[in-house]
């Protein structure tokens, strides 16, 4: 089988795609960011990136099946899950044979790409309430996550209306990616692992910390006391970074 | 004492409410700090399992009534205290920017009258505003509060609820002997005509000032009293067509006094407010009336079965249903069959011949649909037509469907 490599990138992975149903055997997808891979069993083929395709199968796609496919096209790309090139490259083929929306279809494909899809969308949506900022001794917000997809982009662009007066970081400590906000524009950091270490928070940062963590625990029924039902909806791998887990009843195992 | 220890002791007071939703709210500007998400946001689950979303307290826990149910009524002998406008803008907005909660949301006990207690919960919500805060706010309107007061919480806030505890007339009188129904029902009026009058203006100009753009919501107390589950369907059924409020929550009773008004129970009647909740949604989502749920012969919710499951069983007429033919409503009558699976199964059986490989996709819990559908002509559930038989099947399969969720989030 053919193995077509690209650079990481959406518009690399959109152009191998492109390659592939031109060819139309079998193939598979590779991608070389994270350090290039020689296949060693198949051929490989190196595709380019560019832009000018990436956005012609864009549009191919759109002309398809509709917007809202290319929407969820471009979310199921932010998935860090094995079979997800694959999945892409199977549900971009069936869109664009059946010439209809993503959702209509039925196919196995389509179904487990839609779940890719949710899984991300879940898991953005689970971001936007379990992130949680710390004041910073110069008054900058800062918020480290470990999501299991590439989320940071779609948060960020959540609290860019939400906290718009104040700096803040989001950082992705997994992926050793930060994003920095402005008030005005957002901004890539440089190697924010390395430099976020020994933040200085700010004064009051340890009054709110106190308030938020007494008012979890006053706020539940004893009564209706349910953990297991607590940590279905905030599973056990968030707590590192939530406030409100960091007493000694919640302390991490 | 400090604003923790105010904190601990009105989180406490206000904790029995079971309200916490955050979302639908919408018509206003984002603020310097704040949006709201259509959606809603929970933020953190506290280890009874309930969602987080907003800033729950009270403003104070004194209280001149003495309702019978209420942690915080007069005879009471309990830790009392009220937070200052200023303290609690402060927490609020410096929790906000920590993204703990998504806003806030305030009653109050009555410390002298309801005017003045109004005014005073008026006056934090103004303070958020006037900071810039764009978060969600949902503020309890106090019954007996005068008619301007109420106007001008709506203004400020995204919801606003008034609390009917108990499910009628009788029973208010002897728990809540300070309260009448009156009360209760006057400011839900004014609230309902409010949110009217603000959907009739957006159809006359671009954007009217929102008024309590998430609606209006209640709250009742089950198993404190006598009331069968059909009075209390009932009930939530003319609230709903009435007033036109969003949600009304059932709150199991919890035993907080020792009254010899109210009964003696072992345990929070649980699952009693997991099958009502189950039927407001068959009302709120699924277009079923209160009466189709629960008529004269059964005043009661079935403790083994759900009640969509219920009436499917004693419909036999209505069922099998076509899956690849019939309409979208008739779809949502089959149990296992939810509004998404239905949306999906609309969209899919245009381009593809539907089997039940494709249905299990569709997320159809088939275990129970089996017994209700037809798939291109094809049954293939129980025949034996037995309403006990059937209900059995499902029942037994359908434990695991018991174990109680909290469906608050919305």
């Amino acid at each position: 089988m053919l193995t077509l490599q690209y650079d990481g990138s959406l518009d690399g992975l959109l152009c191998a795609i492109s390659s592939a149903l031109e060819i139309g055997d079998p193939i598979q997808l590779q991608s070389t960011a994270g350090g290039a891979r020689q296949g060693m069993l198949f051929d490989t083929q190196a595709v380019p990136s560019d832009a000018d395709s990436a956005n012609r199968l864009l549009q191919t796609l759109e002309d398809a099946g509709g917007k809202q496919t290319v929407r969820s096209l471009l979310r199921a790309f932010l998935a860090e899950t094995p079979q997800r090139d694959d999945l892409l490259m199977q549900a971009v083929s069936e869109v664009l044979q059946a010439r209809c929306p993503l959702e209509n279809l039925a196919s196995q494909a389509a179904h487990n790409l839609l779940k890719t899809v949710r899984q991300v969308g879940h898991e953005i949506h689970r971001m936007h309430g379990l992130l949680r900022f710390s004041e910073l001794a110069d008054g900058t917000f800062y918020a480290p996550m470990e999501p299991d997809h590439n989320v940071l982009i779609p948060v960020a662009i959540h609290f860019t209306t939400r906290l718009r007066d104040r700096h803040w970081v989001i950082h992705d400590q997994t992926r050793d990616l930060a994003i920095h906000w402005n008030s005005s524009k957002l901004h890539p950091v440089d190697q924010p692992n390395t430099a976020t270490q020994n933040l200085a928070l700010a004064e009051d940062e340890a009054t709110y910390r106190a308030c938020w963590q007494t008012y979890t625990r006053h706020i539940a029924l004893e009564n209706r006391r349910n953990p297991r039902l607590q940590r279905q909806f905030m599973p056990r791998r968030y707590w590192r970074h939530l406030t409100e887990m960091q007493t000694p009843n919640h302390q991490n195992p | 004492m400090d604003t923790e220890a105010t904190l601990a002791c009105l989180a406490d007071s206000a904790k029995y409410d079971v309200s916490c939703a955050s979302s639908g709210a919408g018509g206003r500007r984002p603020g310097q700090v704040g949006s709201v998400s259509r959606g809603g946001i929970c933020h953190s689950w506290s280890a009874d399992g309930r969602c987080i979303s907003l800033l729950k307290v009270l403003f104070s826990n004194r209280c001149i009534h003495d309702c019978a149910y209420c942690v915080n009524r007069r005879s009471n002998d309990i830790a009392r205290a009220s937070f200052a406008v200023n303290d609690l803008v402060d927490l609020t907005l410096n929790f906000y920017r920590r993204n703990y909660i998504e806003g806030l949301f305030l009653s109050s006990g009555v410390e002298r009258s309801a005017d003045e207690t109004m005014v005073r919960m008026n006056a934090v919500a103004e303070g958020l505003r006037r900071a810039g805060f764009g978060g969600y706010i949902h503020l309890k309107a106090i019954p007996g509060a005068s008619a301007g007061l109420i106007r001008q919480a709506g203004l400020l806030a995204d919801r606003l609820s008034v609390n009917i505890e108990l499910p009628s007339e009788q029973s208010l009188k002897r728990l809540a002997p300070q309260k009448t129904r009156q009360n209760v029902l006057a400011p839900m009026r004014w609230i309902g005509n409010g949110i009217a009058e603000v959907q009739a203006e957006r159809k006359a100009r671009h954007r009217p000032p929102a008024f309590a753009s998430a609606g209006q919501s209640t709250q009742m107390i089950v198993g404190a009293t006598p009331e069968s589950d059909r009075h209390i369907l009932r009930l939530s059924q003319s609230l709903y067509d009435q007033f036109n409020l969003k949600r009304v929550y059932y709150s199991a009773y919890i035993p907080v006094n020792e009254d010899k008004r109210l009964p003696v129970l072992s345990d929070a009647p649980l699952l009693r407010e997991h099958r009502l909740y189950q039927a407001d949604w068959l009302v709120r989502h699924y277009k079923y009336r209160a009466e189709e749920i629960l008529d004269e012969t059964t005043p009661n919710l079935d403790e083994t079965l759900d009640p969509k499951a219920c009436w499917a069983v004693r419909h036999p007429d209505f069922f099998p249903v076509e899956i690849t033919r019939s309409s979208y409503e008739a779809l949502l009558r089959i149990p296992g069959v939810g509004p998404k699976s239905a949306a999906r199964i609309c969209r899919q059986r245009r381009g593809t011949r539907l089997d039940l490989e494709a249905l299990k996709r569709i997320g159809v819990v088939l275990k129970r649909a089996v017994h209700f559908m037809t798939v291109n002509g094809q049954f293939h559930g129980d025949r034996s037509g037995d309403p006990v038989r059937l209900s059995a099947l499902m029942s037994a399969r359908s434990e695991r469907t018991t174990r109680m969720t909290q469906p608050t989030l919305f």
